[in-house]
């Protein structure tokens, strides 16, 4: 299925927000990398994906009710085996049913955990003025705290990517702090100028959110993506 | 020397307030330096005696010359030195002979240009015989009081409560136009040349208990005595308001830097922290220092924050409020009832809009002051600031007569005045009403205000502190790292807590210590020759059992032994496992201008990568403690962000005191470093300090 089947058919069924796994399915085509990831929605289909896989493996919900996953409990990072696989199953469930309620669920996903770098930001939003707009940021409380965000028009080349990036204190984290190794900044200037084709491409798309997108030394990935789809 | 010794402030106000001055080089020739003070003190309309003296005698100016001090039929009480650098020691023995108290020395060349002996001869001769000196390399001073400018070149054209203190001559000419081209009164100029006696912080005393001076603002390049300083600001906080422009931001003070807080105390950080700990407003350039210098002499100091904007046009009430909140300040709404009031008044031209900020889409001033007058009974405001965007004929007339009315502080921002502008401006500034060229500039000023009033009022409830903090100067620069074990003991005395702990020599001992403790625990080297424990592996965190206590001390002798050749190892340090919490890092440093100083700041890439860490020196009061804490952009993270708890601030603040009680009694800790300090929401530990300690001097 294209990216114009998956907006579409998403318009059809009158949902705003694509599901994860069809939200990655639209950067595949952009050549936005994400983790290895499998949908299920039954346990024994869970197990037979974290297998495949191999672990260590983090679970996610997926469910057109549940917007922020972590907030309801619908994200568990760190399942290195088979029975923590399926306590973390159930886990996720009652979670949501507390969080939220009972509300329709269409599955998990089941994803390969990625080895931890710093994490960044790359957004996108249709601006009413300006048309679409790449973010880019801090991950996590930064971006929360010091707004330590740069935006730019889409479409951008690498090298108003690159400018991008370094308006932001993220570029010094991104540099190698604390003993970590520096980041592939060209990688990174890469998926942000993906991110601006794809904005470009889908006027549907009203918002975009890959966050976090962990930036290491041999490439970037999203790990979280949620794209909002608007008139 | 019969003269009873003065003090200081005593000295100043002699040769301020002086009844006589002798101009040393005093000439007739208009391009001289010695003829221009002369000239400048006659159109000052100086009432005292003047004596010009020059060494042919005969008259200058029309006053009679003298040939020497010693020919004076009374000795002077100040004396302006305007003559060669190479003439001034013999002049300044001469001045010693007759006795007088206090002298000028406008004459360059001293260490400035490397003459050090020059200057210390000078020294030797001002303080063998009493002499106080301002300079040298000034052009000298103005005080309108007295009516007395014995400086080269300005003349005060409009008395005032204005006193600048600046580094250079000219820049007190350059302050000086400005504030005669547009009104703004006066009362004392200072250039402070190359210091060698009287300094920025005897000026300031004086300037503090000179019942003509109101505001004062400083041009500075460095401070002298950086705790004389702190004490001057802090006995004038809360008395007179205070704006400083600091020269020389580029210049990091490089020194070898070997903790975390040194390196992060550029010395320009520190001083902007000393400006915020003692309210001073800092200027980032010549034009806002001059515009504090306008708004901080003649504003009432208003009682709050809010802020009520009156245009004559939309667009410049806009910028008004966009500025005045990120200034922090508040622009009140007004409520409907009170709208109503207003929309029922008789205007001309009924467009305008009567929320804050007001637009009255007006030019007739009538309506200014009827609007004035309405909302400030209803006290809805501390400040109105009237943002003209046109000429308004008699708003000067208009706004001095109802500052006298109303209870609200009142500034002008005038653009596009024309006319009505140029001849309202000073009018309106000799009345006390501060005039702005944009309203950027006036909000700015506004808040600066406001801070010196929240100072004001809080200085009304505390006792003073002495910031003096003697028996420094009895340390050498020779210093050395302290074992952390050693750290503990001192920690304890002041408080300050820190992880269950035990010392062991050998495997066997960790582990007996281990067991004792409970685990998990950490383990870190003791050795008197590891700097930096965690590079050279001597740290082994999480270790939850005997076994792996074992592993661990075997691991860490092995790192640090093949990391450091020959390094002497005495054993482990055992400590309880702290649980996880927000890591904070605290310090102290004996700043080598402004002496003992604290700092605050998150772990991590907070402070190592984002620099966002806070300054004050000590002792710290409560309330600095709290306001370090609050000055970090981090700060919500310790309030607690994403459904995290919140920390223990007021154990925060207590840790904060207890560290600057320990840096300002223990005058040999040069760097204090607590990182990480884990920080819970009813608890706080420290996990990890080092100190480095300087050796006293060896007697002579």
């Amino acid at each position: 299925m294209g990216y114009r089947e998956i907006i579409e058919r998403a318009i059809d069924t009158g949902r705003e927000v694509l599901p994860e796994h069809e939200a990655y399915q639209v950067c595949e085509e952009f050549g936005i990398a994400y983790p290895p990831t499998r949908f299920a929605t039954t346990r024994e289909e869970t197990v037979e994906a974290a297998e495949s896989l191999g672990y260590p493996v983090v679970l996610k919900i997926v469910s057109p009710a549940v917007v922020h996953k972590s907030d309801a409990g619908g994200v568990i990072v760190g399942i290195v085996s088979q029975s923590e696989l399926k306590d973390a199953y159930d886990l996720l469930f009652a979670n949501v049913k507390e969080k939220v309620g009972d509300v329709p669920i269409d599955g998990v996903l089941i994803q390969k955990a990625m080895p931890k770098a710093a994490e960044v930001v790359v957004g996108g939003l249709k601006d009413d003025l300006f048309g679409p707009v790449v973010m880019f940021g801090s991950g996590g409380i930064l971006v929360e705290i010091f707004k330590d965000v740069s935006f730019r028009l889409a479409p951008l080349d690498r090298d108003e990517a690159m400018r991008q990036i370094k308006e932001t204190k993220a570029y010094e984290i991104l540099k190698g702090v604390r003993g970590a190794p520096p980041s592939d900044l060209d990688a990174l200037a890469d998926l942000i100028v993906n991110a601006g084709k794809l904005l470009s491409a889908l006027p549907e798309i009203k918002e975009l959110d890959f966050n976090p997108v962990f930036a290491g030394s041999d490439g970037s990935v999203v790990v979280d993506a949620r794209m909002v789809i608007g008139s | 020397m019969s003269q009873v010794e003065q003090t200081t402030r005593q000295t100043i106000n002699q040769m301020f307030n002086a009844r006589s001055v002798a101009v040393i080089g005093a000439s007739n020739n208009p391009g001289k330096y010695g003829y221009m003070t002369v000239a400048s003190m006659l159109k000052g309309g100086y009432e005292g005696k003047i004596y010009p003296i020059n060494p042919k005698g005969g008259e200058i100016l029309g006053l009679k010359a003298y040939r020497s001090l010693k020919d004076l039929p009374e000795t002077p009480d100040v004396a302006m030195i305007v003559i060669p650098v190479h003439l001034v020691p013999d002049i300044m023995k001469e001045a010693a002979e007759i006795g007088i108290p206090g002298v000028g020395i406008t004459s360059a060349g001293f260490s400035e240009v490397g003459r050090n002996d020059l200057q210390e001869e000078i020294v030797r001769i001002a303080k063998e015989n009493h002499i106080r000196i301002i300079g040298p390399n000034i052009e000298g001073f103005i005080y309108a009081p007295n009516k007395l400018h014995v400086q080269f070149y300005p003349v005060i054209e409009n008395y005032g409560r204005l006193a600048t203190i600046t580094q250079s001559g000219s820049m007190t000419n350059g302050l000086l136009g400005w504030a005669n081209d547009e009104g703004l009164g006066i009362s004392t100029c200072i250039n402070l040349g190359n210091q060698v006696d009287i300094c920025e912080s005897d000026f300031l005393d004086f300037l503090a208990a000179d019942e003509n001076t109101r505001a004062v603002i400083m041009h500075l390049e460095g401070v002298k005595d950086g705790r004389k300083f702190i004490q001057s600001l802090n006995n004038i906080a809360g008395q007179k308001p205070v704006a400083v422009l600091k020269a020389g931001r580029s210049v990091a003070g490089k020194k070898s830097i070997v903790s975390h807080t040194a390196s992060l105390a550029g010395s320009h950080d520190v001083f902007k922290s000393i400006c915020r700990q003692f309210g001073v407003a800092v200027a980032d350039d010549i034009q806002s220092l001059y515009d504090y210098g306008r708004t901080l002499s003649l504003l009432k100091i208003p009682n709050g924050n809010r802020i009520m904007v009156i245009s004559s046009s939309g667009g410049l009430g806009v910028l008004t409020v966009d500025e005045a909140e990120s200034y922090g300040l508040s622009i009140p709404e007004i409520p409907r009832k009170i709208i109503v009031e207003l929309t029922k008044m008789d205007f001309a031209n009924p467009l305008g809009s009567m929320s804050n900020p007001i637009d009255l889409a007006t030019i007739r001033v009538e309506e200014f002051e009827k609007v004035a007058l309405l909302l400030d009974q209803h006290d809805l405001a501390d400040v109105f600031i009237f943002n003209f965007g046109d000429p308004i004929p008699g708003a000067g007339d208009m706004l001095i007569e109802l500052s006298r009315k109303i209870k609200a502080s009142i500034i002008v921002s005038y653009m596009g005045g024309e006319s009505e502008e140029k001849k309202d401006k000073p009018r309106m500034q000799k009345a006390g009403i501060p005039v702005l060229p944009t309203p950027e500039r006036a909000i700015r000023t506004i808040a600066a205000c406001v801070r010196f009033g929240e100072v004001q009022r809080e200085k009304e409830k505390k006792k003073s502190i002495d910031y003096q903090c003697p028996g420094r100067e009895e340390f050498s620069d020779v210093s050395s790292l302290v074992p952390e074990y050693i750290v503990i003991n001192l920690l304890k005395q002041y408080y300050i807590p820190y992880p269950e702990y035990g010392l062991a020599a050998s495997a066997g001992e960790a582990v007996a210590v281990a067991k004792k403790l409970g685990y998990p625990v950490v383990l870190k080297v003791v050795s008197h020759d590891i700097s930096h424990k965690s590079d050279v592996g001597g740290v082994a965190v999480n270790l939850k059992d005997a076994d792996e206590v074992r592993t661990g001390f075997s691991n860490i002798m092995d790192r640090v032994s093949e990391a450091v050749r020959g390094a002497a190892l005495q054993g482990v340090l055992v400590c309880k496992q702290a649980d996880d919490g927000v890591e904070v890092i605290i310090g102290a440093l004996d700043d080598a201008v402004f002496g003992p100083t604290v700092m605050f700041g998150l772990g991590g890439i907070f402070t190592e990568v984002l620099k966002d860490v806070s300054f004050r020196v000590a002792p710290l009061r409560r309330r600095d403690a709290e306001e370090m804490i609050r000055e970090i952009k981090a700060y919500p993270i310790l309030e607690g962000v994403r459904g995290q708890t919140g920390c223990d601030i007021n154990k925060l603040i207590d840790l904060l005191l207890n560290v600057s009680d320990m840096v300002i009694e223990r005058p040999e800790i040069k760097e204090l470093d607590l990182n990480p300090v884990r920080v819970y929401e009813n608890n706080i530990l420290v996990l990890d300090a080092r100190v480095i300690k300087r050796e006293k001097r060896k007697e002579k």
